[in-house]
């Protein structure tokens, strides 16, 4: 059987500095896969690649039997993918509902607003409040609830637990639990193993831009060790609420299909939200790392809790 | 670019002897001929202004109306017999209101800039209709200019109309071409271009770039003042529509339809512009229809000949001289050969006392964004000659410390010493021309420019300071240039690559470039932001032996990824984890640190 | 001689024009938040709603068709630009832009001056605003109240528009993250073509209901133009609000100068534009850092 999602053998590039070397990734029907990374291997990129914002310079991509790299991403949302991007990208010039409608405008068919409500009962309590006037926990959940309001075949996640403190972590890993037993098909990228590990049934491993592993979350369970061991992964601390400083870099970032210029701003400007500036993430950029490495920090056991602080 | 020296300035000087011979036969009468210099003059500043430095003012009417209105003025009241010297008073003049101009419009960039340019031509106009309007005559402007008269001893010419006027003209011309090609040609210039490409990054090698566009700005002002001038003188009257943004306008269509950035757009704009005229207005009686002709026109070369005409046949020339040419081969990433010594000329900085003392130290650095604190009370000290990495994992605040050692971005609270001097607060510029110089992940090149040019904006900094007028002097003549740029090339590998565009290196040349840019400006502490960002194993490779080969003689800052480059560089590491200092020693201690672990580690418990 | 009446008279002047430089301005405020272009064909579509409104005036006789006809051929001919002109311009750098819509400005004046010669032609108020309202202490010319009636309704529909629709809704969501509306299934070159649609129209409608005040020629959109942008650095470059406070005052500023000497009153305004740049470089209602 066909999977909901193929991915063949794509290569992006960010302006001339090849990102993605020949990725394919399968995802089938109600799967939850993940796409696992240290920051710069290119997890992003992916993403970005699958929903339209950057076009690969080969390869395919089918979504439910229709090939769509090259598409603009209006068009690819329209099929049927959405993105939740890292940065979220709530607009705070509107309110939390209207975030919700303008998101269904479009949509062929559209989860009602009541759904949206009993399943973030959170966001109904806010839901005139301005976008960006919640919380970084209630914006990750508008962020995907804007996503489910298209009814999406598949719904990509980036790195949807970073930043966040624990308990809403905690919460949001519920919620995706509950939407995968629903049945919802879902594409997950993070650093944090063990929060995708919770999730996902299978695990893609990219480095450097190579998809350097595939595993069954079986194999894998009660061993993350397996995982260091084999590929240096480095995985995102546990911050509790001092969140990602989202930092624009310069003018000249063109990451978007519609070649629009990213907002002005030297080196050093104060984060701006205006059109198209969130290309400047630093896990964008391809990070090098051991590939067949001795660990550099000694695979140990998960530990229970936070990481210590000094 | 061409390399003969005075090349072009002799085919100026050819064309312009020739042209009244030659012109009469394509139906250019000598009024249109005079016409079309004093546009071309006016065209020339305005070409440095926007060709060369990237600004793009709808307003330099104001500065033509001034210049002219001024030497009218005083033509026209017997304040003065001499007309020459009363176009330098009109010139000087036009400059002072550019100065005072510039510094109000050059606050913003892009498009606030154009349109403050055009609101400040437009109230000139509106001065010297009404207020000003005793000076200037108002809608009748000033009438009776006269025109000059060269005494030679005992015989004394003066200048008529036509033919004659035209000689004198010619004289006006060709002597703001050859000022004007020497100002492009000089250090200045070249800082110009690097404006126009790449702002920020003239900064951050130490350039005052301010200053720069404002000297641009009134040199634009001056040779308009000039041109102004001459057309009173041409017209034997100040027209008041010199003022108006309709000039302004015809101005920056003509150079537009000529080729921005040539200096001789202007005057093809112009003939372009005035044989149209004249030949469909008089040859073919279509009355104003000429004016919608050439709209047209010029909204088709902007969309489909984007560097004009001069423009259009130099990319036809240019491309029969490549399938004349095999292009050189890019060069195989080349291992650089470890250079014997790792200062690159003599910096001017050395003559500094010794400092002992940590090179750059952080005292308490917080930098909070709105209730997000992204770095919390940093304390952080390199020493002399060391190379320090930083690592942490993500949203550690790597980039937002790096940025605020950098000082391209203020801290909310700390301080930044470098060689024990206060540095916080500084502007970029200043703190490259102290001594601290960063290259950046993503390449911040001068993308129109070849390998050496760039190499040569970066060192025209270290060599001249943040800011100098020498609008004259040649390149070649800057002292200890060559060696400067020569060594930075060598280092990093680019020498035999160093006549190529920005456009044709392949990714790893051009990260050297960047780590090149930031060297030659001769820093005593280099900042290293991902170096090896997007590279392959092997140019990784190569990177870190560039990288050991600068650090002689150095101090490096290097924020990076990868743990085994880091590990290997570094003689001492520095973690940062959730905007606070983690952890710092040796990468052996590092590896062993259990917090530094946990932090790479932590997880959620499994829900 | 500065008299109560004459106060007050000035005063509705400033009122009216400043309503209207807040209708033409919004328009360009509104294109260059949500495409990131400014208009230079600003003024060139202010006088062709006038001559569009004109023919349609001498077609139908009637105030009210001759109205909606200007404003409706500008927001076609609008929408038609961004498709065919501006859309490719998005990639290229501003200087471009700038360039472009410049041209297509002076080509637009052209052709209009083609048609209609250089002449000055009128356009008759409807009769329901012709001749003068008596307001006890003062006497004014009806029309011009109306104008200052019809720009505020324009304004407020377009308020409306903004931020009580779903349209608006997309637009104000398109000026914050375009790329992100594309995420969410909307076709953004869509709505860029209808931004450009809807800022032309505005520029227009403010040329025809502006007709019957002064005369049409091809060359009164430069001073508007120009008025224009002293607007938008005023308020604010990207808001809609700003456009109105921005207009109001500069509105008022040329009407109550030119009481006190018509000749500096251009001048007055460049003086306050400055003191804005100075004091508050990204207008008094603009977000900071925005270009």
């Amino acid at each position: 059987m066909s999977a909901l999602l193929e991915v063949d053998r794509i290569n992006s590039y960010y302006e001339d500095s090849h990102i993605l070397f020949d990725v394919s990734l399968r995802v089938g029907r109600s799967e939850v896969v993940a796409l696992l990374g240290r920051n710069g291997a290119g997890k992003s990129t992916t993403l970005k690649s699958l929903i339209g914002l950057i076009r690969p310079r080969s390869g395919r991509i089918v979504l439910d039997g229709t090939p769509i790299q090259g598409l603009p991403a209006h068009a690819i949302a329209s099929l049927g993918l959405q993105l939740v991007p890292e940065e979220r990208r709530i607009f705070g010039s509107l309110s939390v509902e209207e975030n919700l409608v303008l998101a269904g405008l479009t949509a062929r068919s559209r989860w009602p607003l009541e759904r949206i409500w009993a399943m973030f009962p959170r966001l109904q309590e806010r839901r005139r409040s301005r976008g960006t006037d919640v919380s970084g926990g209630e914006q990750q959940m508008l962020a995907i609830a804007r996503a489910l309001v298209r009814a999406p075949k598949i719904l990509l996640l980036d790195e949807p637990f970073e930043g966040l403190a624990p308990i809403i972590v905690r919460d949001l890993l519920s919620t995706c639990r509950k939407l995968a037993e629903a049945g919802q098909t879902i594409l997950l990228v993070e650093q944090n193993i063990s929060a995708a590990m919770n999730l996902a049934s299978r695990v893609y491993v990219i480095n450097n831009g190579h998809i350097v592993e595939e595993l069954s979350t079986q194999s894998v369970h009660g061993q993350p060790q397996l995982l260091q061991h084999r590929k240096s992964v480095t995985v995102s601390g546990h911050p509790a609420g001092t969140g990602i400083v989202k930092e624009t870099e310069n003018r000249r970032e063109r990451g978007s299909a519609t070649g629009r210029r990213a907002g002005g701003g030297t080196p050093g400007s104060v984060p701006k939200i205006n059109r198209g500036n969130f290309h400047g993430r630093r896990s964008d950029r391809p990070g090098v790392s051991v590939f067949d490495s001795h660990v550099r920090l000694p695979g140990c056991e998960q530990t229970g809790g936070r990481g210590g602080r000094r | 670019m061409w390399r003969r020296p005075l090349l072009i300035e002799a085919l100026t000087a050819l064309g312009l002897v020739a042209a009244p011979f030659a012109l009469p036969y394509l139906g250019f009468a000598p009024g249109t001929v005079n016409q079309i210099l004093v546009w071309g003059l006016f065209g020339i500043g305005f070409d440095i202004v926007f060709g060369y430095t990237g600004l793009l003012s709808f307003g330099q009417s104001a500065f033509y109306g001034t210049g002219g209105f001024i030497a009218a003025y005083l033509l026209t009241n017997n304040l003065m017999s001499s007309v020459l010297g009363a176009l330098a008073i009109g010139t000087v003049g036009a400059a002072l209101a550019g100065i005072a101009v510039g510094a109000i419009a050059l606050k913003r960039t892009g498009i606030y800039f154009a349109m403050i340019t055009v609101a400040i031509a437009e109230t000139f106009y509106f001065a010297e209709f009404s207020p000003l309007a005793a000076w200037t005559g108002g809608e009748n402007g000033l009438p009776g200019v006269p025109t000059p008269t060269f005494h030679l001893g005992a015989f004394s010419y003066r200048v008529g109309t036509g033919w004659s006027m035209y000689a004198f003209l010619a004289v006006c011309y060709f002597i703001g071409i050859v000022i004007a090609l020497r100002i492009v040609r000089s250090p200045v210039g070249a800082v110009f271009r690097a404006i126009r490409d790449n702002p920020a990054r003239a900064r951050a090698v130490g350039h005052a770039v301010g200053l720069y566009k404002l000297t641009a700005f009134v040199v634009g002002a001056a040779y308009a003042g000039f041109a102004g001038g001459l057309l009173g003188v041409l017209q034997g009257f100040m027209p008041p529509d010199a003022f108006t943004f309709d000039t302004s306008g015809q101005l920056v269509m003509q150079t537009a339809i000529g080729g921005v950035g040539t200096l001789f757009g202007p005057l093809v704009g112009a003939t372009v512009w005035l044989y149209l005229r004249d030949f469909l207005q008089q040859s073919l009686g279509l009355g104003s229809v000429w004016k919608l002709v050439l709209g047209i026109v010029f909204v088709l070369l902007v969309c489909f000949l984007r560097r004009g005409l001069i423009g259009g046949v130099q990319d036809l020339v240019a491309r029969f001289a490549v399938r004349a040419r095999p292009r050189a081969p890019a060069e195989a990433g080349k291992t650089p050969v470890a250079a014997p010594l790792a200062s690159i000329g003599t910096s001017r900085r050395r003559r500094e006392a010794p400092f002992s003392g940590p090179v750059l130290e952080a005292r308490g650095l917080t930098r909070a964004f709105g209730g997000l604190i992204a770095n919390r009370d940093i304390h952080f000290a390199v020493e002399q000659g060391e190379l320090r990495g930083i690592i942490g994992p993500n949203g550690a605040g790597k980039s937002t410390f790096f940025k605020m050692l950098t000082c391209e971005l203020p801290p909310t609270s700390g301080r930044v010493i470098l060689h024990g001097r206060d540095i916080t607060g500084m502007d970029v510029a200043s703190v490259c021309q102290l001594g601290l110089t960063k290259s950046y992940q993503v390449n911040q090149l001068f993308t129109r420019l070849t390998v050496r040019q760039n190499i040569v904006i970066a060192a025209l900094a270290e060599r001249r300071g943040a800011f100098a007028l020498d609008l004259l002097r040649r390149l070649e003549r800057v002292p200890g240039l060559d060696v400067q740029i020569e060594s930075t090339l060598a280092l990093v590998g680019l020498s035999a690559r160093a006549d190529v565009a920005v456009a044709e290196l392949a990714y790893g040349e051009k990260r050297r470039l960047e780590i090149g840019l930031a060297l030659a400006a001769s820093p005593s502490i280099l900042l290293l932001d991902e170096p090896l960002a997007g590279m392959s194993p092997r140019e990784r490779t190569e990177t870190v032996q560039l990288l050991k080969n600068i650090r002689r003689g150095r101090t490096l800052v290097v924020v990076d990824h990868d743990m085994d480059a880091m590990f290997e560089l570094a003689e001492r590491i520095t973690v940062l984890h959730e905007g606070t200092l983690l952890a710092e020693g040796t990468p052996r201690e590092i590896q062993r640190n259990q917090v530094v672990q946990e932090a790479y580690l932590g997880g959620v418990a499994a829900a | 001689m500065i008299t109560w009446s004459n106060l007050v008279s000035q005063l509705f002047n400033g009122l009216a024009s400043g309503a209207l430089l807040a209708l033409i301005s919004s328009g360009l405020t509104v294109i260059y938040g949500t495409l990131g272009v400014l208009n230079l064909a600003h003024g060139a579509m202010f006088v062709l709603g006038g001559y569009a409104g004109y023919v349609a005036y001498h077609a139908t006789g009637s105030f009210v068709l001759a109205v909606a006809a200007g404003a409706l051929f500008l927001a076609v001919l609008g929408g038609l630009i961004e498709w065919a002109v501006i859309r490719h311009f998005y990639a290229r750098p501003p200087e471009d832009q700038l360039l472009v819509t410049f041209g297509i400005g002076i080509v637009i004046v052209e052709l209009v001056r083609l048609i209609f010669g250089s002449l000055s032609l009128t356009v008759d108020p409807p009769s329901w605003a012709a001749g003068i309202t008596s307001m006890g202490f003062m006497i004014y010319p009806t029309y011009r109240i109306a104008v200052l009636g019809i720009a505020a309704v324009a304004l407020a529909l377009l308020y409306v528009v903004l931020y009580r629709t779903r349209i608006g809704m997309v637009v104000r969501a398109g000026i914050e993250d375009s790329d992100m509306v594309d995420m969410l299934g909307i076709n953004v070159y869509r709505v860029f073509m209808l931004v450009f649609g809807i800022g032309a129209m505005a520029a227009g409608f403010a040329g025809i209901i502006n007709a019957p005040v002064v005369s049409l020629t091809p060359d009164m959109g430069e001073s508007i133009l120009v008025q224009t942008f002293v607007v938008v650095v005023i308020g604010g470059v990207g808001s809609f609000p700003g456009a109105i406070l921005g207009g109001l005052i500069s509105g008022e500023i040329l009407s109550l100068t030119s009481m006190v000497d018509p000749a500096y009153s251009g001048v007055m305004l460049f003086a306050v534009m400055t003191l804005v740049l100075l004091l508050r470089p990204q207008g008094l209602l603009g977000t900071k850092g925005r270009e």
